[in-house]
């Protein structure tokens, strides 16, 4: 295969091959002109299944001319795709010089410097190119690290390009933040690439840590190989956000507890008791680190990030119905309804909260409801000696 | 006779009792942050709000137009609440559908009502700002949003360019 690849960029410099060498895009030199062609090869290197796209002789028709019956000849007279793409051209330019109709000064191609810079830093590392515009605006490497785990780089080719090389050439990829401030002042593709196939290299510890953290503790949301803040649950109510640093991803992490103020004051303590630090071990994996510094049994599968209640405003004033905002009158005993639970403050019509728990699926049993306080969610009881109360 | 009953129910002036009452004034004078709340016109149960696409989400910029329908068993039962404006996200489906279960009644849902709509419009701008991939609405926005969420994002941008920016005229 890198045989054919060598073989490939020494006969035609201006195609570049797709990652896997499956297919090759670029420009083949036909009568002087640069015509560009797209092949797709898939069980290279036997020419079986071959097609081969050239958009601009499509475009014109060519008199008693068909491309892919003139692709099948030649593909049966030949058994490389060098050897191929030779005799091909040689049909072309035949077919063109037979056809009077073609006024080749019709193209309206634009071939300039810009691609022939592209082509020769790109042929370096043809390997890696994952897609490439048609129209050379920009370009996509993909570089694999040790997990196999796919990185892209996506390079915007200026169209001055390579004439204001001094500018730094715009890109889009998924690194850390820390890794980026490297690529800001690179200005060629191939340097910008050569510096994001080092990061991708440098970080390959990171990103074992990053897809363990990710398949081992339950994490909430979904991450990017930006991120490097992973929320993980450790109570049903409570989340630990660390932040590993991508340059020593073994080391301990910073650690934020996220939730309810009540529940996350045991973990507060122990993170002061402790130094996570000293019970931080490398040869530990990142699950069984956080078990330990945390002192949990498991990461809970479920977790419930932000109770209903958060988004109910508390009821200040007193003596209303929660459900209704409607007077209350605590006097009348037997139209009030108190939470059963001390802590809670709840404060209800006996008709209002009758009609709602029949509402969410309550059914009256020897004269009583059951249910929950729509407020603290703990069991409540309503007796229904006043039945006739309920509004209808 | 009962025919008369009935429809007089239905007509009821919703918004006058004290809960809405209190619960309008607050939201007209003094409503959350990027939300704005009116009365449909001409409507007694249907409200309009605004919402502003929460900031660093791929809907910042944008102005999300929903209706809120109060059922007449209101707060018995969830407003019913879509969105106008459409919009590219999981739990959002292109009728303006949400899936968020605190607009669902028990068990299956978590409505209760001690939340008001002003909760349920901050927790639709929660939704907004962290889509919930586990119980999608939108099956396949919802993969993409998992499995490649850069493209993800780049499309709930463009369709928050397309559909919810005023263009200046």
């Amino acid at each position: 295969m890198f045989d054919l690849s060598i073989s490939m960029w020494e006969n035609f410099s201006m195609l570049i091959p797709s990652r896997n060498c499956k297919s090759w895009k670029g420009y083949i030199l036909l009568n002087a002109y640069n015509v560009y062609i797209e092949i797709s090869c898939p069980n290279i290197p036997l020419l079986d299944n071959l097609k081969v796209q050239i958009p601009e002789l499509e475009a014109f028709h060519f008199h008693q001319f068909d491309l892919k019956e003139t692709v099948e000849i030649v593909k049966q007279k030949t058994h490389s795709l060098p050897e191929f793409l030779k005799e091909l051209i040689q049909a072309l330019v035949k077919v063109w010089k037979q056809d009077t109709s073609i006024n080749l000064t019709n193209f309206n191609y634009i071939f300039d410097d810009k691609f022939h810079s592209v082509i020769q830093e790109v042929n370096l590392y043809g390997q890696y190119v994952h897609t490439i515009d048609e129209n050379l605006k920009h370009i996509t490497f993909n570089v694999l690290d040790m997990c196999k785990h796919s990185h892209f780089i996506k390079i915007f080719i200026p169209d001055e390009y390579p004439m204001i090389k001094k500018q730094p050439l715009r890109f889009e990829t998924m690194v850390p933040s820390v890794s980026l401030n490297l690529f800001l002042k690179v200005n060629t593709i191939l340097n910008l690439f050569e510096t994001f196939k080092n990061v991708v290299n440098e970080l390959s510890n990171f990103w074992n840590v990053h897809s363990e953290i990710i398949s081992t503790c339950n994490t909430i949301g979904s991450y990017t190989f930006k991120d490097v803040n992973y929320r993980i649950p450790i109570d049903s109510h409570v989340c630990v956000e660390v932040e590993v640093n991508p340059l020593k991803p073994l080391n301990c992490p910073k650690f934020r507890l996220h939730g309810l103020p009540a529940a996350i004051e045991k973990f507060h303590k122990r993170l002061n008791e402790i130094n996570p630090i000293l019970i931080w071990r490398t040869i530990n994996s990142f699950k069984e680190n956080i078990l330990n510094v945390f002192e949990v049994p498991t990461l809970p599968s479920q977790y419930e990030e932000e109770k209903p209640e958060h988004y109910v405003t508390s009821q200040n004033d007193l003596n209303c119905c929660c459900i209704c905002y409607d007077q209350l009158d605590m006097a009348i005993k037997n139209q009030t309804k108190l939470c059963d639970n001390e802590k809670c403050d709840a404060l209800y019509h006996m008709s209002c909260i009758c009609e709602w728990l029949l509402n969410s699926g309550s059914t009256p049993m020897f004269e009583h409801l059951q249910g929950k306080c729509p407020q603290c969610e703990k069991d409540m009881l309503v007796a229904l000696e006043n039945f006739d109360l309920i509004k209808t | 006779m009962v025919l008369k009953k009935s429809i007089k129910i239905s007509l009821l002036p919703l918004l006058n009792t004290p809960r809405l009452k209190k619960e309008l004034g607050q939201l007209l004078n003094k409503p959350p942050f990027g939300i704005k709340v009116k009365v449909k016109e001409g409507s007694t149960s249907v409200l309009e709000a605004e919402l502003h696409g929460p900031k660093d989400s791929p809907y910042e910029n944008g102005i999300f137009k929903l209706q809120i329908e109060l059922p007449v068993k209101y707060p018995f039962e969830p407003p019913r609440v879509t969105f106008i404006t459409p919009i590219y996200h999981p739990n959002i489906d292109s009728g303006g559908r949400i899936c968020l279960d605190i607009l669902k009644m028990p068990p299956s849902g978590a409505w209760k009502p001690l939340i008001n709509i002003e909760g349920v419009l901050i927790a639709i701008c929660n939704l907004m700002n962290c889509p919930n991939p586990n119980d999608p609405l939108v099956l396949d926005i919802a993969k993409e949003f998992k499995n490649d969420k850069e493209t993800f994002e780049s499309k709930a941008k463009h369709y928050t360019k397309e559909h919810a920016t005023l263009v200046a005229v």
